[in-house]
């Protein structure tokens, strides 16, 4: 049995993975532990995280059995991170459907597909997978197709202008979800959609024409500069029209894959371009698959787990997909490990117990939770999160406003599982839900209720399911609630303020507890709050 | 010259590197240099960029220094408000009956008429006209003449020698391809002069890198 690093780095989203005797051990990404955001580092390498990961679990990246890179490889700073110590590579879209389809814990015939805005020489790998083995059965070169990513990337980067060094304001690989959240508010229009499919079309498995990102950026600074972009009603409705064109495309494309493997009923999907929880949405309810599964670190920070897998299953000590318990595989700590800061800070604090801590979220309290391991992935999933109550429209604003943010995306909920089927429509990936990379309809007498955590302009609410298995804490917690205001949810989201990746260390939960970002802060056990 | 396309001006040169030009009313132009890879008839894009037409804060020429031999097209493009992409202007780099100069810089004369074999094979293989300039008159003097030849009727230069890397040649900032060109997601070149190291080629495989028969 062996013990494996993955790594992924030279790019956003650098990570680092260990994996022992087909075990997960641990999962960090940069951007944690440099405090630097990813997408505001596109050369970023996988350096505090890698330390860290050593000190954390001891085991020393010189003297495991295997290290494996993601392509592309920065390979001199591959030799540093390695100590000189041999390394292997895997291609990037493997890697990310290794991961991917490993950790479906689907059995049977699966289709597992990734696609970004181009990772080593490729916008999409499409997977065959059945017991365990899988075979490749469609790969779209880049100088050969355009991508969607690409789309809505550049997009990204024009919509809302510029600074006086012509620096976008908003950025690629960051900022494409607040073009997502403003989608459900626009409209059809027909000059629109036609402009943004001249950038890029779908048909026979192939997605044309070239050069998506230089001709976004071209056509969108065009737009910007015809002032197209210049009113809050302008943005929505190109954002509608993007999101409106990347579901239509993409469903002529799933239809296709599944005309063409008709046996495949269950889809695994990874690749940047799955962070849209409303094109996954779509996916889920097209009726073409039975279940969907999205890797729940689907963007570049999940290769570095997919290449340690990939080797895992190379040497035969993963054989099959399993499920994740959870995706909390980052870093913990406890009160001893920062015991001597904490006397500085001179909070009072009492024993954590579901039933204060759901009184005050009841009451309208902002509470911080950093409990147990970190989540790795974009979603905060209840240890770094910030907990607050669904049901006041204000919510929305008031939380903005504390943590710094400008966010269109209404907060998400989380849910108890008993309960799912009450709140929405579909009852269809449950699994995936656990992670949070899916929306779902919400049931109409719903709406009116947690009008926090839902779109009202489609009716859509990006749910965490939680049970007593992956998260029994936060379980116990929305039970206690529960029974307090009958609402089987409470609004969820990371806990970090604007431009500040997820909190890794707790002495920041503590400072923004100090600064009244939160007004409470449940922390190993305990529940702190200011004299 | 320009060539006068609904109100834009559009200029090419190919004698030091791949140079467009585009003027006109618009605020942008994009300028797509794309490759015709293999036996392949569709090109793909080796590298873009929008330029400046009315707008004064972008460079008004798209630059690509690669002064070796590449089959490319190139295609500007403006934007339409109402059909988005708009192409303006294609041309097909094509050698045929065209005057094409060859700037041999090697001090060996065994060496410059290796290169010249290659770059006689090369004008055969294209139906251009070549004009050879080597460090070696009674060699020139097999060719056109200096003193016949217009300059800006020759179409394309190449520059056939041994030439280092300059601070130029690291375009790309992506370490992941350290000390290389990257273009198009698909093709590494060495520097704008030499697909490969030319330190690692005899003559005549640094000539067949230079003229596109490696």
């Amino acid at each position: 049995m062996s013990s494996i690093y993955g790594f992924y780095g030279g790019s956003h989203s650098s990570t680092v993975s260990l994996v022992v005797d087909g075990k997960i051990i641990c999962c960090l990404e940069e951007e944690r532990t440099s405090r630097t955001k990813s997408g505001d580092d596109h050369e970023s390498l996988p350096l505090t995280c890698s330390k860290k990961i050593e000190q954390y679990t001891g085991f020393q990246i010189k003297d495991v059995d295997h290290r494996i890179w993601t392509l592309p490889c920065p390979d001199k700073e591959a030799r540093e991170i390695c100590e000189n110590a041999p390394y292997e590579k895997v291609s990037h879209h493997v890697a990310h459907n290794y991961g991917a389809y490993f950790t479906s814990g689907f059995e049977g015939k699966v289709i597992s597909v990734s696609y970004d805005g181009g990772g080593e020489t490729s916008f999409m790998k499409v997977f065959l997978c059945e017991n365990g083995k899988m075979t490749e059965v469609l790969n779209l070169p880049v100088p050969y197709n355009g991508s969607l990513s690409h789309l809505w990337g550049f997009s990204t980067t024009t919509i809302n202008g510029y600074d006086e060094d012509f620096l976008s304001i908003w950025k690629i690989c960051k900022d494409e979800g607040k073009l997502m959240g403003m989608a459900p508010e626009g409209r059809y229009d027909e000059r629109i959609y036609r402009i943004l499919n001249s950038l890029i079309d779908y048909k026979d498995f192939k997605f044309f024409p070239t050069n998506t990102g230089h001709r976004t950026k071209f056509v969108t600074i065009s737009m910007f500069e015809n002032g197209e972009f210049d009113t809050q009603r302008k943005k929505e409705i190109f954002c509608y029209n993007l999101q409106k064109l990347t579901e239509d495309l993409m469903l002529k494309f799933f239809s296709d894959l599944q005309n063409r493997f008709p046996e495949c009923k269950k889809l695994v999907l990874s690749g940047g371009l799955f962070a849209n929880v409303k094109l996954n949405q779509k996916i889920n309810e097209s009726g073409l698959f039975d279940e969907l599964y999205v890797y729940p670190a689907m963007g570049d920070e999940g290769l570095s787990l997919g290449s340690a897998i990939y080797k895992a299953v190379q040497l035969g000590e993963i054989t099959h997909p399993f499920k994740m318990p959870n995706f909390y595989l980052g870093t913990s700590y406890t009160e001893k490990d920062i015991q001597d800061e904490l006397k500085i800070f001179n909070f009072e604090r009492e024993v954590f117990t579901p039933e204060s801590v759901a009184q005050d979220i009841f009451d309208g309290l902002i509470v911080g939770t950093f409990e147990g391991k970190m989540e790795f992935g974009p979603r905060a999933l209840g240890n770094r999160s910030i907990l607050t109550r669904p049901t006041e429209k204000e919510t929305h604003s008031k939380l903005n406003e504390r943590l710094g943010r400008y966010d269109t995306m209404p907060f998400a909920p989380m849910i108890l599982s008993d309960y799912f089927d009450d709140v929405f429509t579909s009852n269809k990936s449950k699994y995936s839900s656990e992670f949070m990379t899916l929306c779902y309809t919400t049931k109409d007498e719903w709406i009116d209720k947690i009008p926090a955590v839902i779109q009202k302009s489609d009716k859509t609410a990006r749910p965490q399911i939680v049970t007593e298995q992956n998260n029994p804490m936060i379980y116990q917690l929305m039970k206690r609630y529960y029974e307090l205001s009958s609402i089987p949810l409470i609004l969820n989201t990371s806990f970090n303020i604007h431009n500040e990746p997820i909190l890794e260390h707790p002495l920041n939960a503590f400072e923004h507890l100090k600064n009244g970002v939160i007004d409470k802060l449940i922390f190993d056990g305990y529940v702190y709050k200011n004299r | 010259m320009f060539i006068k396309i609904d109100n834009v001006l559009i200029n090419h040169n190919f004698n030091d590197g791949i140079e467009v030009e585009v003027r006109g009313p618009d605020p942008f132009y994009l300028v797509e240099l794309r490759e015709f890879v293999g036996a392949e008839d569709m090109s793909v894009v080796l590298e873009s960029y929008y330029i400046g037409g009315s707008k004064d804060k972008f460079r008004k020429k798209f630059i690509l220094p690669i002064k070796f031999h590449i089959d490319f097209e190139i295609v500007v493009y403006r934007y339409n408000s109402e059909y988005g992409l708009e192409r303006l202007y294609n041309h097909r780099f094509n050698l045929r009956d065209k005057l094409v100069k060859f700037d041999i810089n090697t001090e060996n004369e065994n060496e410059c008429l290796l290169w010249i074999e290659s770059v006689k094979n090369f004008s055969k293989k294209y139906g251009c006209t070549p004009w050879v300039v080597s460090n070696f008159e009674h060699i020139n003097q097999k060719f056109l003449s200096h003193f016949n030849i217009p300059t800006s009727q020759v179409y394309k230069t190449y520059k056939i020698g041994r030439y280092p890397k300059s601070s130029n040649d690291f375009r790309t900032l992506d370490r992941r391809h350290e000390n290389q060109l990257w273009f198009g997601w698909y093709k590494l070149f060495w520097s704008y002069e030499h697909p490969r190291d030319y330190t690692r080629l005899n003559p005549q495989e640094l000539v067949d890198d230079i003229l596109g028969f490696s």
